[in-house]
């Protein structure tokens, strides 16, 4: 005599009728009680309570379940560098709200941002130190560039230049050392050092607002 | 019939308890819960989502990649398993 199996005493035990097993069972005491035991333990299983889950454990749910969706669908924060761009947002909102919170630093972190704009300036390997005023001609205004790109003294230098790579240009002797930024502004007249100054109080009060 | 007892013990007025029982229940349940925890991966996660889940055995199917059948199969071992660990101690 064949019993029943697993998938007949569970579809018995959570109460389907199948009329094929029941005149087994009414013969089977192997049977019987193996289905009474199924029903037990799911009774005892149903009888305990089960704690709900923390609340962290739905937010890491979504998360999980957000992970998954961006799998499917790449969105342009997970592309090559997407994270890095949206670290490096996340990174200046975070910096500006600290700016905003501790007023006290904006002199010293002018200064600062004063510094390292002109050393990043000076440290591009393509600029090309600028030609004595007697050789070329400075502009009139700083600000037009087309006027700059148009200075045929610039243009020969640049020409000159277009094959220099910066280890050259420091074995030429075109070295950077440290405090060439104190240097850069002690240089600067009055009138440069106060529009130096108004810029970036601008810049700063404008990421006040912004943060 | 046990299971007739066991389901009447279950509808039972809780806050007539005595404090023994309450503590004696609690205990139960942590054993319960206990053995639930020891019970093979697939075991386990079967009998979590079709008792406390109310998931239907082809939805469990789907969400561990397998067949009805084999939903069934281990809901089965899985009270099985969770009667023999448990012995004499909460039937």
């Amino acid at each position: 005599m064949a019993h029943l199996t697993a998938d007949q005493l569970i579809d018995i035990a959570e109460g389907a009728e199948l009329p094929s097993s029941a005149s087994h069972l009414q013969t089977c005491d192997t049977c019987r009680d193996q289905l009474a035991a199924l029903r037990a333990t799911m009774s005892v299983v149903a009888g305990i309570e089960v704690p709900e889950p923390s609340p962290l454990f739905w937010d890491h749910l979504s998360a999980r379940v957000r992970d998954a969706v961006e799998a499917d669908h790449p969105s342009p924060s997970s592309m090559p560098g997407g994270h890095r761009s949206v670290a490096r947002a996340k990174l200046w909102s975070g910096a500006w709200a600290w700016i905003g919170a501790h007023p006290v630093w904006l002199p010293a972190l002018g200064v600062l941002v004063a510094a390292v704009s002109l050393v990043m300036t000076m440290r591009q390997p393509s600029i090309v130190p600028a030609p004595a005023p007697s050789v070329a001609a400075i502009p009139e205004s700083s600000n037009d560039l087309s006027a700059v790109a148009d200075d045929p003294s610039l243009s020969l230098v640049a020409d000159l230049a277009v094959d220099l790579d910066w280890e050259s240009a420091r074995e030429a002797g075109f070295t950077i050392h440290v405090g060439v930024d104190d240097d850069a502004v002690n240089q600067l007249t009055d009138d440069e050092r106060r529009e130096l100054r108004r810029l970036l109080q601008g810049e700063l009060s404008r990421a006040r607002r912004g943060a | 019939m046990v299971t007739e007892e066991l389901e009447e013990r279950q509808h039972v007025d809780t806050r007539s308890d005595s404090p023994a029982d309450r503590l004696l229940k609690d205990e139960r349940a942590a054993r319960v819960r206990v053995a639930i925890g020891q019970l093979p991966r697939k075991q386990r996660a079967t009998l979590i989502l079709r008792m406390y889940h109310e998931m239907s055995h082809q939805e469990i199917a789907d969400v561990l990649g397998s067949s009805v059948g084999a939903v069934k199969a281990n809901f089965f071992h899985a009270l099985a398993n969770l009667k023999r660990q448990l012995g004499d101690q909460v039937f």
